[in-house]
């Protein structure tokens, strides 16, 4: 599985990764005659403080997708009651040293990112899945993918 | 917001479903289409019964689904306009 080094932005960790239609989604395409849609690569903040990965919402527009599902969320200005978001499912593809890792399916939620220089957040969801080392005397981050 | 239909759906057949907490349940509009072990699974059925017409997975809880965000979302549905 890849083994990425990431440069600490000013934002944070950024990791260029690739977003696509699920695996499920591909196939009900093809099956359907459509054409599948290119994986879009995206730059995402590696963020420890948010426990799902969330994408910005032209990136799910370009992908086409509906959503699969609602989450409750809870942010720093949400209070005491969560506020009801959709989630959509997607693919993930993360390059580096080594192999390839796809993540077939997984749920994101969507939201608007246009004026923070990124396309989204890296959340523990699929951090559960990696060693990081955050080296902050080096500036460098590091990922292991299981 | 969307998969109202299927959200009754779940609300309705909730009792039953608890038996299999923890579990992934797929609902479209007022069928529960089965219950699976793993998110992938779910999603491959919805797909399989509803093509391209949205459906819901949902894991099963007596409690919501919750996540957490240490900074503030701009919270707007792309699907609604």
């Amino acid at each position: 599985m890849p083994h990425v080094a990431l440069n600490n932005t000013p934002s944070g960790p950024i990791i260029q990764v690739s977003i696509g239609v699920s695996v499920m989604h591909y196939d009900a395409m093809v099956a359907a005659g459509m054409s599948p849609i290119t994986p879009i690569k995206v730059n995402l903040l590696v963020d420890t403080g948010a426990s799902s990965t969330n994408i910005d919402t032209n990136i799910i527009k370009k992908l086409g997708i509906m959503p699969t599902g609602t989450v409750s969320v809870h942010t720093p200005s949400t209070g005491a009651t969560p506020k009801e978001m959709d989630l959509y499912a997607v693919s993930m593809f993360i390059s580096g040293y080594g192999p390839m890792k796809v993540i077939q399916a997984m749920p994101v939620i969507a939201t608007d990112f246009s004026s923070q220089g990124i396309d989204g957040l890296l959340g523990r969801d699929v951090l559960s899945h990696a060693h990081m080392t955050y080296d902050g005397m080096m500036d460098i981050v590091t990922i292991s993918f299981i | 917001m969307a998969l109202e239909r299927e959200k009754d759906t779940y609300k309705r057949n909730m009792l039953a479903l608890m038996a299999s907490e923890g579990k992934f349940a797929v609902i479209f509009k007022d069928d529960v289409l089965g219950v699976y072990d793993s998110y992938e699974d779910a999603l491959k059925k919805g797909y399989e019964v509803a093509k391209l017409e949205p459906f819901l997975v949902k894991k099963i809880s007596a409690t919501d689904d919750l996540v957490y965000f240490s900074r503030d979302l701009k919270i707007e549905c792309p699907t609604s306009h």
